[in-house]
């Protein structure tokens, strides 16, 4: 096996146990192994399918398992798409009556899927082991994806099933039929690509490989994201995904392992999404609820609203929190262009005069703190547009007492912040996630990070 | 748009703490290598995850009345002074070694009333908040306590108990409580209750409230508390730590002989220990992605019933389950965040595979609802390639479904917008009232228990004497040759003392086998037992019931011959003499072969 490059291209991940482009239309092309194996299929002798001439242990695995291929599809023609393995504990996925079925261990079929109307499809079935199994009748859980990239819909099915038994060594057919019927080429089909994984490949990498290659996401947040963890039956990992002295991955591991419960603080989708308009600040049904924000002015300044408030524990590493919400702002009575904002809050302890400065009895007297994030935009009459705050809001956290550990966050809004005009504002939020992170621009503490990071 | 922020210094110390006699947040560093070398039995004590919660959710009041109408005459106006409410049913699974707590924020309670004959009377303002705790191990060993805080009421109006009226004076009014220790007792002080919850429990939070609840935000959270091993087998654990019964919980490096070696697994040693642990951790340890409960806080959504569910009208496509305008997925319209970016597994995410452009996370969902007409789903989808499909039971229920989620690659990233839509293809429409979301790759309990709540009462009043029925609404689908658990709790009232009952089950016509057990109430000390391999059985009611209090189990195995449905089924002894199966009995059930 060469040592390949683990590059981002589609065909050099350690996990690929045959890799086939059909580039030129040829049959030849698509039995060429562009994988790490580089072990070439045969092309079958009527020119129509691409198969293992032997037993083969790269396909000599059960789950987890992907297989996905680039199709131009024959719609009104029962044939084969591929088989892995033989007899009994052969997997298949055929097109039958119209329908894609895929038949894991025998013949009986567990998912069946219409074939969609497009010619051009990307065809995937993922079996993995099932989270929730219960026994060996379904111990495995397999998805069948189809796109429809025509008409760029994509579908899912998913059932489970038993696991099939694993031969002493495996054969894979691809794009044939390797009991006697119609081969799926010479059905009319065309297979472009193949790709046989060794592990649960989602669709979103799928995507991410032949659909939609997404732009570079840039970030200031410490990301943690966890490799293989070793055990003590791992091999030296022909993935080479393990690296380095087990005591010295150790130590790392359990620094992944550290962060991995850091999430959402509030992860609101508002359920009450109804506008409250400028007047609310003195409306007898609102007015008990709606509090000048603390850094606010007493006209036009930012209002706290007891339905956009709450607390959340804050996991010991997060220094600041990712904020998004999505709301509608407007002026309701003409098109005058007006000035909303947004703000959100982070407060170490209810934004309460009074008792911010009194703290509970027989706690410290923490001094109040918080920290917000603001936007402010520019909203002209009643066919509004959708307003997406985001932003990084340091994190303001209680020391002591009942706030200990937490911080208290709300959402404050702001209507003709620069009193230009005497109409009716409103504004509706829809929903506000506040997640937790680190912020990595603030630079790490004398001594080094939280995990131990050097500074 | 412009983004500013207040010139402020970051609060960059981040502090780490330990399980074992550390309290949280107290600055504790561990290096890597230093705690591996030297703090091999210190706990991972990071959790602070918010497993259930319970808000205003963006509304402008609160559904208890503002306590404006006089409490006292013919209707009821206020909550009935004894009547629990639920507001949220969330299912997590908890990490090792943590317990829960409770931080609620609310205002002084609205008024209770009270019925007597005709007439309502006041009865007070005051309010309570319960959370009931359903922890169930991998051992299916199960232990359910509930923890209860009070909400003073409020000593304005003319009755007590009304709302503020001035400008932002319920703000003002805001309290605040804790309650703390939130777990099976003696978890932290008794090994043998420490080490059957340490492991991975999955918990069931029910948060109920009593009274005039004005609450603003409740949550319950994960704290670290104590982790507790059973040194008896080489069972896969994901926290190594201190053994039981040694009280002082030894904060000393473990050696391969150590103290307690020779029949004991050596899980407190080494690389050996920390990689195992991490290992099962990664595909089970994560952010607790998302919970929502239906209160609209509007209406009737204090009705004694229950949660009031977000009901959704007839679809053929996919409609936004809360903007009934929008039909498909949008990355613009809300919805909930999928925070996963720190909890990204290699086999799914490594950089290669996405190029840090995108990223998925494993996770578990589980659905409190149902259809009305012809079957439903409800489609939990965060991207265009991502989605998990729950079918919805056509009578209310928790329906279990796994599967992956595109998640933020980054914290700071705008990805991963988790929508809810329903397709009600042929049927009339859907309700929802809870739904959890867990990191999940691989499940910690691996026969899950699907659970169903009795919505309303269900009363037997035949005019035949001893003709049995149906308790509607209590029952699960089966298919054929699968094999079944299944559990009725069923707490019901009688008209009478001298009115007696019998309990038992129906079910797809010829099963295959069919094993059960029923117990119900004969008086306040005997119980009448029945064993049974048939339905209906069996063909006599006893003679005797209390008149409220009774409860009736029916507990055995099933397997079908055909599909079909098992329901409970009930019978009174006495003509037109109602035997009653209350709102809130349960059946739980599972598949096992």
């Amino acid at each position: 096996v060469p040592t390949r490059s683990q590059s981002t291209s589609p065909e050099d991940r350690a996990c690929i146990r045959f890799y086939g482009d059909d580039g030129s239309t040829s049959l030849a092309d698509l039995a060429t192994d562009l994988g790490q194996y580089e072990s070439d299929l045969t092309v079958g002798a009527g020119n129509d399918c691409v198969y293992e001439a032997s037993p083969a242990t790269r396909f000599n695995l059960t789950i987890p398992r992907t297989i996905a291929m680039v199709l131009s599809v024959a719609h009104s023609t029962n044939s084969t798409l591929w088989n892995h393995g033989s007899g009994s504990s052969r997997d298949r996925l055929r097109v039958e009556a119209g329908n894609y079925e895929y038949a894991p261990a025998g013949s009986t079929a567990v998912i069946t899927a219409p074939v969609p109307a497009g010619t051009s499809q990307i065809v995937s079935v993922r079996s993995e082991p099932n989270p929730g199994s219960m026994g060996d009748h379904d111990a495995v859980r397999s998805t069948l994806e189809i796109y429809d990239v025509t008409n760029s819909v994509l579908t899912r099915y998913t059932a489970t099933h038993e696991a099939r038994s694993l031969p002493t060594a495996e054969f894979a057919f691809l794009a044939v039929a390797s009991d006697g019927t119609n081969s799926y080429i010479d059905a009319g089909g065309e297979c472009t690509t193949l790709r046989f994984s060794s592990r649960a490949v989602a669709f979103s990498e799928i995507a991410q490989d032949w659909i939609a290659n997404l732009s570079n996401v840039t970030s200031d947040a410490k990301l943690e994201r966890q490799g293989l963890p070793l055990t003590e039956e791992s091999g030296v990992g022909e993935q080479a995904e393990f690296h380095g002295a087990a005591a010295q991955l150790a130590a790392s591991q359990l620094r992944h392992v550290q962060w991995r419960t850091m999430g959402p603080a509030l992860n609101w989708c508002f359920i009450n999404n109804s506008a409250i308009d400028d007047t609310d600040h003195s409306d007898a049904s609102h007015r008990e609820k709606i509090m000048l924000a603390p850094g606010g002015d007493t006209g036009t300044g930012f209002r706290l609203r007891l339905g956009w408030f709450g607390v959340a524990p804050v996991h010991p590493f997060c220094n600041a929190l990712w904020v998004e919400v999505l709301a509608r702002c407007w002026n309701v009575t003409d098109a005058d262009l007006r000035t909303f904002g947004l703000r959100i809050y982070s407060f170490n302890k209810l934004p309460i005069i009074g008792q911010q400065l009194q703290g509970n009895p027989g706690e410290e007297q923490d001094p109040f703190d918080y920290r917000y994030g603001e936007a402010t935009f520019t909203a002209d009459d009643s066919a509004p547009g959708v307003y997406r705050i985001q932003a990084v809001v340091p994190v303001a956290v209680g020391e002591s007492g009942i706030a200990r550990g937490k911080t208290y966050i709300g959402l404050a809004y702001a209507m003709d912040l620069l009193d230009e005009g005497a109409e009716t504002f409103q504004i509706a939020a829809y929903s506000m996630h506040t997640v937790q992170m680190f912020d990595t621009t603030v630079g790490l503490p004398p001594g080094g990070g939280p995990a131990g990071e050097s500074g | 748009m412009a983004q500013e922020f207040p010139t402020v210094e970051l609060p960059v110390e981040p502090v780490l703490s330990t399980i074992v006699g550390v309290a949280p947040n107290e600055p504790l560093r561990i290096a890597p290598n230093r705690a591996l070398w030297k703090a091999q039995d210190s706990m991972l004590g990071q959790s602070r995850r918010i497993l259930a919660e319970y808000h205003l959710q963006g509304s402008s009041s609160w559904a208890v009345p503002a306590g404006t109408v006089d409490p006292t005459g013919g209707s009821q106006v206020y909550p009935e002074r004894n009547a629990w409410r639920t507001v949220a049913v969330h299912h997590a699974l908890q990490a090792p070694g943590t317990k829960l707590e409770c931080h609620c924020i609310y205002c002084p309670a609205g008024l209770t009333q009270r019925v007597q004959g005709a007439n309502w009377f006041n009865t007070g303002p005051w309010a309570r908040l319960r959370v009931r705790a359903t922890w169930t191990n991998a051992d299916s060993v199960s232990y359910s306590e509930d923890f209860e805080l009070s909400m003073e009421g409020s000593e304005k109006g003319t009755w007590g108990g009304a709302e503020n009226t001035a400008a932002g004076s319920d703000w003002y009014a805001l309290r605040e409580k804790v309650m703390e220790n939130i777990m099976p007792p003696d978890f932290e002080t008794d090994p043998e209750v420490g080490v059957l919850f340490s492991e991975w429990s999955r918990v069931r939070i029910e948060l109920q409230v009593l009274g005039g609840e004005r609450i603003v935000h409740a949550i319950v959270y994960e704290v670290p508390s104590v982790y507790t091993l059973e040194h008896d087998d080489d069972g896969l654990l994901s926290v190594h730590g201190a053994p039981p019964g040694n009280p002082e919980k030894p904060r000393r490096p473990q050696t391969e002989r150590g103290p307690t070696s020779g029949t004991f697994e050596q899980n407190r040693w080494g690389t050996r220990a920390v990689l195992r642990a991490n290992e099962r951790q990664s595909a089970r340890l994560g952010p607790r992605l998302m919970q929502w409960a239906a209160n609209s806080h509007s209406g009737t959504d204090w009705d004694e019933l229950g949660q009031v569910p977000l009901s959704v009208g007839a679809s053929l496509t996919l409609a936004n389950a809360f903007i009934t305008s929008a039909t498909g997925w949008a990355a613009d319209r809300p919805g909930w965040i999928v925070a996963g970016s720190m909890a990204q597994l290699h086999r799914l995410n490594a950089s290669n595979f996405m190029r840090g452009r995108a990223a998925v996370v494993p996770v578990r969902v589980i659905v409190d609802g149902l259809y009305t007409g012809s079957a439903s789903t409800l489609r939990l989808q965060s991207s265009a390639y991502e989605w998990i499909d729950v079918a919805l039971p056509s009578t209310r229920g928790e329906v279990v479904a796994y599967g992956y989620l595109a998640s933020q690659v980054y914290g700071d990233h705008f990805a991963g917008i988790l929508q809810p839509l329903i397709t009600t293809p042929g049927g009339s429409g859907a309700s929802i009232y809870n739904i959890s979301i867990d990191f999940c790759e691989e499940d910690t309990v691996a026969a899950f228990n699907n659970i169903k709540v009795l919505a309303a009462d269900v009363v037997n009043n035949n005019a035949v004497a001893n003709t049995i029925a149906d308790v509607t609404g209590l029952s699960f689908a089966v298919v054929a040759g699968a094999t079944y658990k299944f559990r009725f709790v069923i707490k019901y009232d009688s008209a009478a003392t001298t009115t007696g009952s019998r309990w038992s089950i129906n079910g797809p016509a010829a099963p295959t086998a069919l094993h059960y057990t029923s117990h119900y109430t004969i008086t306040a000390t005997t119980e009448t037992t029945n064993s049974a391999t048939a339905y209906d059985i069996p063909a006599a009611s006893n003679l005797s019931s209390l008149t409220t209090g009774n409860i009736a189990i029916i507990e055995g195995f099933i397997t079908p011959s055909v599909n079909g449905t098992v329901i409970a089924r009930f019978a009174s002894e006495v003509s037109s003499s109602a035997i009653t199966a209350r709102a809130g009995s349960t059946v739980e059930w599972s598949r096992v072969l």
